[in-house]
């Protein structure tokens, strides 16, 4: 077997704690790092509430109200008495449609995914239907969620 | 056979497991690295580079002032992701960032007191210089780059006091770009300069800013080179 000296041993052993050391340091300034740029309710705006609710004043014929559920943008379009709450964002890539009332139909603006007024697809890439959202009318007031 | 004590912890299994996992873990990049660049020479000649027997704790302050600088970079690039420089929004980011982000109040922490610390230990490191005499030919070049650098800490230092926009910060930068004001012939303009119009707004934090964040750090990181580069060449000066 091969002798080991002191001065050996005792390199080894400094190296070894000067080593371990950066491990640590690395291990712990990531773990903060990565906690500070993760987004947090408090930092990325929170998701909100998943009801949204206003008077029904605010939508008149034929348009459409933005609103957050959980965070992420919905719409509430009044046409012909009825209301309907879909999800704006398209299930393509992700992009947020917007309401055409001449048309009557939902169009992606990114690659032209085109939607009905019950988030069925009419064309274009989206491989599913926008989700919808339950609203209902209580009093003068939509409750969507 | 009988061994020493220091031996018996060497052969024990644990350590020598110990040492194996870590070498292991380590080798599987390194080995591949080294294969390659025969790394291990490289960094043989940096780490085992023998050093002057003169060397004390006063030498190394330039080596804290350089750590705190490299603090200082990572943890100036933290709170860029948080900081926005409006007079609108930027004292509420930074309480944004203490109060709500997680480890805010470390990175900021870090980086207020990595910069008033920098100040004075690139003082003490200025003071050895002096008093070894250390600034005389052949190295009286690096001196002048040194105190470039120095002023340009003090740079860093005014530019990013303004950046919480707190009324300290406010009247601090108020006052410091009126004293150069006292300057003949060209004092006005360049407060004028400084502070963006008639008084301290929007443009002179967008300026400081940008002092702050983009063209001191590389102005310093150019000198920085040529400071270090020009001690490996020189060498550390002798013994008093």
């Amino acid at each position: 077997m091969e002798e080991i000296t002191r001065k050996d041993f005792l390199h080894s052993t400094v190296n070894t704690l000067i080593g371990l050391w950066v491990a640590a340091t690395a291990v712990l300034s990531s773990y903060a790092g990565l906690r500070y740029l993760w987004p947090t309710e408090k930092t990325a705006g929170g998701p909100g509430g998943n009801k949204a609710s206003f008077p029904l004043t605010e939508l008149s014929e034929g348009d459409m109200k933005k609103v957050l559920i959980g965070g992420k943008p919905a719409g509430i379009i009044r046409l012909n008495k009825d209301l309907y709450a879909l999800s704006l964002i398209c299930t393509h890539l992700g992009c947020i449609v917007s309401w055409h009332p001449e048309e009557k139909r939902l169009i992606c603006p990114c690659h032209g995914g085109v939607y009905d007024i019950n988030g069925a697809v009419l064309g274009g890439p989206p491989p599913r239907p926008l989700p919808s959202y339950e609203v209902r009318l209580r009093g003068d007031t939509v409750v969507v969620g | 056979m009988k061994y020493k004590w220091f031996e018996k912890i060497e052969r024990s299994a644990n350590v020598r497991g110990l040492i194996n996992w870590f070498t292991l873990a380590t080798g599987f990049l390194y080995g591949e690295f080294d294969d390659r660049l025969d790394l291990r020479s490289a960094l043989q000649k940096v780490l085992k580079k023998p050093v002057p027997k003169h060397i004390n704790f006063w030498f190394c302050f330039g080596g804290f002032t350089f750590l705190l600088f490299v603090i200082n970079i990572i943890t100036g690039i933290l709170l860029l992701m948080y900081y926005r420089p409006t007079i609108d929004q930027a004292y509420d980011s930074i309480v944004h960032i203490t109060n709500n982000v997680p480890f805010g109040w470390l990175v900021r922490g870090f980086h207020h007191w990595a910069a008033n610390i920098m100040v004075i230990t690139v003082l003490i490191h200025m003071l050895r210089i002096y008093f070894h005499g250390a600034y005389k030919h052949p190295r009286d070049m690096n001196w002048v780059v040194g105190v470039c650098l120095f002023l340009l800490v003090l740079s860093f230092g005014f530019t990013g006091y303004l950046l919480p926009w707190n009324q300290v910060s406010f009247w601090a930068t108020t006052i410091g770009a009126e004293i150069p004001s006292t300057f003949p012939v060209a004092g006005p303009y360049i407060t004028y300069f400084l502070k963006g119009g008639d008084s301290v707004g929007q443009l002179a934090l967008t300026r400081f800013f940008a002092f702050h964040v983009v063209i001191l750090p590389w102005i310093t990181v150019g000198l920085l080179s040529l400071h270090f580069l020009m001690v490996r060449r020189l060498g550390i000066s002798g013994p008093l």
